[in-house]
């Protein structure tokens, strides 16, 4: 991107605002702090992609644009396996730029359970509007393709409520590789939106920088170690000093960072998520869904505690499913044309725990299902095979090790009244959030505006200030409460600075 | 060696690959694999490493001894036997042996899977004369 930059040598920076992250919350405050006039320093632990850098190779785009290649998983029974991106823009690199508002009912219901002053549905309602209108969400236009008509058709006939989804995108052509970092430029990712212009207002954005902790005492932060790596793969050690310092790691690092900073009071603690089933279904006619756009409609009957969606999808993408039981599924690898990818997800009870202070700094996570969450996988896995058969499936094979696949809902209702079954499914999700939860009581990591309990000069602003699993795409909410925690940063700083 | 088992034991259902092409796909799916291993968690690495010296051991002490038959009853008894989240991490890199295979060109071809680089240009074009206002 033009004006970022990588280290090439060991450095001292200063800045009159650290930012720690690149994703949707940390572009919102930049937004907002750079029309203010501040010097704002952003550092971005992974690369930069552009639209024509990507890889057409899926096996690379996820070596580079996700942490860790997508080999992170909470652990539990069952385990969940999640995906951040990691590089410039975050994770609105990596998502297919679903831009949904939580439920008002639920914004005024943790509101009030967890005393977050300002917080409502009308209090965020303006802020939203400030969100979207900043990476102009619209309708995809023009014929959305079989792999969206299949989720239409089938809520048709299930009498379902099933809805278009807005998406932060300009001219999408339907690549159908949103997972890979967008290859058109048609995402209205961060590094697309808000990131550039913050630059061209002054930010500077240095990739390839991984902040290892904050330098506090009594409680005020100065600054910030570092290790950045340069063009030949050498690290060199930057030290930032800041007089503020927002942290924007996304909702396993930034509490991860504040762990090994030393805070740890009710940090990472609290972590939510929205455990995902997918399923694989095959039809008995092409359904070329590699060539088309992913689905974009979503069942929205049994929102919020309850989803169906449609996944991206590629003939390799297609061949690592299978992959899961290869015993049983290898055989199915020639339907590639046949073949979809949809999934229920659920709005869990449970709540997961992060331990950022493991030698070689990588968190562990760690996700106890709430007693209802299998049972709730459960039904809302068969309701997308009633879905999908009800659209004109002939075989719907769920991500369940050594399960050969279901031939009628009727097979999949006995199977799924024991959700024991779920215990061997492999979930997966790529949201998460809550973990340095807002609000004025006792269980609170942050204040209501994102300060963090123990500090005077650290704020969080991404996913993990999401009190709760929304039962939605976070992007918007990410944005909405990032532009609130900066709004009120800026009118609480000292008129001196 | 993970990833050379793996195809040469799964993906041989694919088609009618010959032995040094699934050589050849093998070779290029251990090598991404290698890649991502570096850039696994360390706890991850410390995981594998316990298993790569648990299945040496048992390799040595109770397996190699054996009949073939016997050996492959006992090895899928392990297997069922490893505790979360190990099967899963083994499960992650057979999936990245699959993923990587069918971005060969040679199983591609086999399969007849679309060229993803040729549909990325074709789709920038695509785009660029949307914002244009005229077709590709």
């Amino acid at each position: 991107m033009k004006g970022s930059f990588r280290i090439s040598a060991p450095q001292y920076l200063d800045c009159e605002v650290l930012i720690v992250g690149s994703g949707a919350g940390a572009a919102c405050v930049a937004d907002v702090l750079t029309k203010a006039g501040l010097d704002v320093l952003m550092v971005e632990e992974g690369p930069y992609t552009s639209a024509e850098d990507v890889s057409p190779k899926t096996s690379e785009a996820f070596l580079k644009n996700w942490r860790h290649g997508g080999l992170t998983a909470a652990l539990g029974h069952p385990s969940v396996v999640y995906a951040e991106g990691r590089g410039v823009g975050g994770s609105t690199e990596i998502n297919s730029a679903i831009i949904q508002k939580v439920d008002g009912e639920l914004l005024d219901k943790w509101a009030r359970s967890y005393s977050i002053d300002e917080f409502g549905e009308r209090q965020l309602g303006p802020w939203y509007q400030r969100a979207l209108s900043s990476i102009g969400t619209s309708l995809t236009q023009g014929p959305l393709g079989l792999p969206t008509d299949i989720i239409k058709r089938g809520a048709d006939r299930m009498g379902w409520n099933a809805a278009p989804l807005e998406r932060a995108q300009s001219h999408c052509v339907g690549t159908n590789a949103c997972a890979l970092v967008c290859p058109t430029g048609a995402k209205q990712s961060m590094s697309q939106t808000l990131l550039p212009a913050a630059i061209k207002r002054g930010m500077r954005l240095i990739a390839m920088c991984r902040v290892d902790r904050l330098h506090i005492k009594n409680g005020i932060a100065y600054g910030a170690v570092s290790h950045a790596q340069d063009y030949a793969g050498i690290k060199h050690r930057v030290e930032i000093r800041a007089r503020d310092i927002f942290v924007c790691a996304g909702a396993i690092n930034s509490p991860a960072l504040l762990q090994r900073s030393g805070l740890k009071k009710n940090i990472g603690q609290s972590l939510r998520m929205h455990p995902t089933l997918r399923t694989i279904s095959i039809f008995d006619h092409d359904i070329n869904a590699s060539e088309n756009r992913l689905p974009l409609y979503a069942v929205k009957e049994f929102m919020p505690e309850q989803r169906i969606g449609g996944s991206v999808f590629s003939a390799p993408l297609f061949g690592m499913a299978l992959a899961e039981d290869s015993a049983n599924r290898a055989d199915l690898l020639k339907d590639w044309k046949r073949a979809a990818i949809y999934y229920g997800m659920i709005r869990p009870e449970g709540v997961g725990r992060i331990n950022g202070l493991l030698p070689g700094g990588d968190p562990l996570v760690r996700y106890n299902h709430g007693a209802r969450d299998l049972h709730n996988i459960a039904e809302i896995t068969f309701r997308l095979v009633q879905l999908l058969f009800a659209a004109g499936a002939k075989k719907v094979v769920p991500s369940i090790g050594g399960h050969t696949g279901w031939s009628s809902p009727t097979q999949a209702n006995t199977e799924l009244q024991d959700a024991r079954l779920i215990t061997r499914a492999n979930l997966m999700t790529i949201h998460l959030f809550s973990s340095c939860p807002p609000g004025e009581n006792a269980m609170a990591g942050t204040n209501s505006f994102g300060l963090v309990r123990e500090t005077k000069n650290v704020f969080v602003a991404d996913a993990s200030q999401i009190p709760e699993a929304p039962g939605c795409n976070p992007q918007a909410s990410v944005m909405a409460i990032a532009l609130r925690n900066a709004e009120a940063y800026l009118a609480r700083r000292p008129s001196n600075a | 060696m993970i990833a050379r088992w793996i195809i040469r034991n799964q993906l041989h259902v694919m088609g009618a690959l010959s032995t040094d092409e699934l050589e050849l796909v093998a070779c290029d799916a251990e090598a991404v694999i290698y890649r991502y291993r570096c850039q696994a968690p360390m706890h991850v690495r410390l995981g594998l490493f316990v298993l790569a010296v648990a299945f040496s051991v048992a390799w040595l002490v109770a397996l190699a001894p054996r009949p073939e038959d016997v050996r492959a009853k006992r090895l899928m008894r392990a297997w069922n036997a490893l505790p979360n989240p190990a099967p899963q991490l083994i499960r992650f890199y057979a999936s990245l042996a699959w993923l990587r295979a069918c971005e060969h060109p040679l199983v591609a071809k086999q399969f007849g899977f679309p060229d993803v680089e040729s549909r990325f240009r074709r789709k920038r074009i695509e785009r660029n004369a949307a914002i244009n206002g005229r077709n590709p």
